[in-house]
């Protein structure tokens, strides 16, 4: 959805990238002004000019019962449970942490 | 082919349902009560398709409307889609067509038109029951017409034409005493305009009265709040313009630099006698209820310190700031008599609830003594492991809020849920105030099924006296309401 945008900044943070850093445990995502990067945090890291101070980026924080994309990076990221969304992750699961983690699954 | 995977908020709990269906006779934990007899109507947000931009407001999603239906301790539920003109469009285009939350310029060329924003409105605010007819709102659009049996959508209604404002707000106030509807729009003669209307209807659904105002800068009207003489009009800092809109921006950015106002005009009057109090910072979204006293209006709102809602950014630049996200009861009192243009605040209970206030309907525009509302109670117990890392940050009570006393009495939803807004129920032949049951949606973060609570509004510490199961998550609803078999039939 995000390459639809080109009229203003908007700073992705995708599932994808999520995913990768829930699994890091570090939450970093890559924001640019202009046309959206979908390069992978490490290549665009290593593709930079200089290393410079590190810049908070958006992260996926949590308000009211909701998650919600926080820009300033200052919030605390949201990471939810694992195996809980559209099944997608539940496929890496064995069996039995598959009952406990969805046990109406 | 739908793909969500690119919008990071979508995950989890919050991963979207995009389906329709029922359940007859659902699970229950407990013993529903026989004497509730009626329906809980829930009007919420589920994307149907993805959003064209992953941090656009979840306010933006389209509407949906779910019922649960209550009949001699049977329960049933069902759920679907409003038909809204942009859900049909977007589902002939087998995409997502329409930008950001209430920004027509964002649209696809195919469906942009800025001058006609409430064709673009996805009603998934607040349901509504007047006049024997169940409606769904949302205050950028006019409402629609859903048939309470089916929860098909029947159409758009503008009141057979009485309805001159392009908007409708999601939260029109009822007078039990007289049957009357007041409610406004707006917003009202296009994007980005400064006209308030008004109406009244009569219990039959015909407008009496209309008014025709503005406000002192042009801002979101959310809510209102109704006394048997006045209407009061609550404004604050979120504001817009056509500028704004055609850089693409979100509809609302939140100016810290403005001043809060509420407005009080009679009733019955043409709106010239609009009187403006003045007041410091707050974010004014939703209220409990107010009378009029005297020379004095009494307001009890859950009012916040600053802006709210993360997705609106602040216009000067700053960070959304989680500090001045903080709503507390509080007691407004405008003196009308007064030289003084500002009003008199009370903060009712010292500590954080959610602003989503709701008072035994019997009692709006008169004065109460009771409030209900949820809130976050960071010393209750919280499982982690199995429902995410938001230990302190989920609303896990109830609270029945006594005015008059200054005492509360909560309930405690369990260690891995969250409650969306709570409803009053009166007890069938019951006259005292706050005399019913208590009932609302918790979402289960860790079993990833949505729980129909029942519990005794009068003892609240008791526990639920039942539990509705659903064998899945029900779209979260913004706003509900109870409706007894008698007002639908």
């Amino acid at each position: 959805v995000n390459v639809q945008h080109t009229r203003t900044w908007r700073a992705p943070v995708t599932r994808r990238t999520l995913m990768q850093q829930m699994a890091g445990g570090l939450l970093a995502i890559v924001a640019t002004r202009g046309r959206a990067s979908r390069a992978p945090a490490h290549q665009v890291a290593r593709s930079a000019p200089a290393p410079a101070a590190p810049q908070p980026g958006p992260v996926v924080s949590f308000f009211l019962d909701q998650p919600y994309v926080d820009t300033s990076g200052l919030g605390v990221p949201y990471l939810p449970p694992r195996g809980l969304r559209a099944g997608q992750p539940l496929a890496a699961l064995g069996q039995q942490e598959f009952r406990s983690i969805a046990p109406h699954g | 082919m739908v793909d969500f995977a690119d919008v990071s908020t979508k995950v989890g709990y919050f991963a979207p349902e995009r389906f329709e269906g029922e359940v007859l006779d659902c699970e229950v934990q407990g013993k529903v009560p026989k004497d509730l007899d009626g329906t809980f109507f829930r009007v919420g947000g589920d994307w149907l398709y993805p959003p064209r931009f992953a941090d656009d407001a979840v306010l933006n999603s389209d509407g949906y409307i779910s019922a649960f239906r209550f009949h001699d301790g049977i329960v049933d539920y069902k759920g679907r889609y409003v038909r809204t003109k942009r859900f049909e469009a977007d589902r002939a285009a087998k995409r997502q067509l329409y930008g950001y939350y209430r920004n027509p310029y964002t649209d696809d060329p195919s469906v942009r038109d800025p001058s006609r924003p409430n064709l673009r409105t996805v009603s998934n605010t607040a349901p509504l029951i007047h006049a024997g007819k169940l409606f769904t709102l949302k205050e950028d659009g006019l409402p629609h017409r859903i048939d309470p049996l089916t929860l098909e959508t029947l159409g758009v209604w503008d009141f057979e034409g009485a309805w001159q404002s392009q908007t409708f707000t999601a939260h029109p106030k009822l007078d039990p005493v007289s049957g009357e509807m007041v409610a406004f729009g707006y917003e009202a003669t296009g994007l980005a305009t400064n006209d308030v209307f008004i109406y009244t209807l009569d219990k039959h659904g015909k407008v009496t009265h209309e008014i025709r105002t503005k406000t002192p800068y042009l801002t979101m009207l959310h809510d209102v709040a109704l006394t048997q003489k006045h209407f009061v009009i609550p404004m604050c800092g979120y504001v817009t313009s056509t500028d704004r809109l055609r850089e693409g921006k979100i509809h609302w950015g939140w100016d810290p630099s403005k001043p809060a106002y509420i407005g009080v005009l009679s009733r019955t009057g043409d709106g010239k006698d609009v009187r403006w109090f003045k007041g410091p910072q707050r974010c004014m979204m939703h209220t409990f209820n107010a009378y009029t006293k005297g020379d004095k209006v009494v307001l009890h709102a859950p009012f916040w310190d600053g802006n709210f809602f993360p997705f609106f950014p602040n216009v000067d630049g700053s960070a959304w700031d989680p500090k001045l996200a903080r709503a507390f009861i509080r007691r407004i009192t405008l003196d009308l008599k007064s030289k003084n243009d500002t009003w008199m605040e009370e903060i009712l209970f010292p500590f954080q609830v959610v602003d989503l206030g709701k008072v035994d309907p019997r009692f709006l525009t008169v004065e109460h003594r009771y409030g209900f509302t949820s809130f976050p109670d960071p010393k209750r117990p919280f499982d982690e492991a199995r429902a995410g890392n938001i230990k302190g940050r989920v609303t896990n009570c109830y609270g029945r809020f006594d005015f008059a006393a200054g005492k509360f009495d909560s309930y405690f939803a369990g260690d891995t849920h969250s409650l969306q807004e709570c409803s009053f129920v009166p007890h069938p032949g019951s006259r005292e105030e706050g005399d019913g049951y208590l009932i609302g949606v918790a979402s289960n973060y860790a079993e990833m099924r949505s729980e129909l609570i029942i519990a005794d509004a009068r003892n609240l510490a008791a526990g639920d006296v039942a539990r509705v199961i659903l064998p899945f998550r029900s779209t979260a609803q913004v706003h509900g309401i109870w409706a007894s078999a008698q007002e639908l039939s």
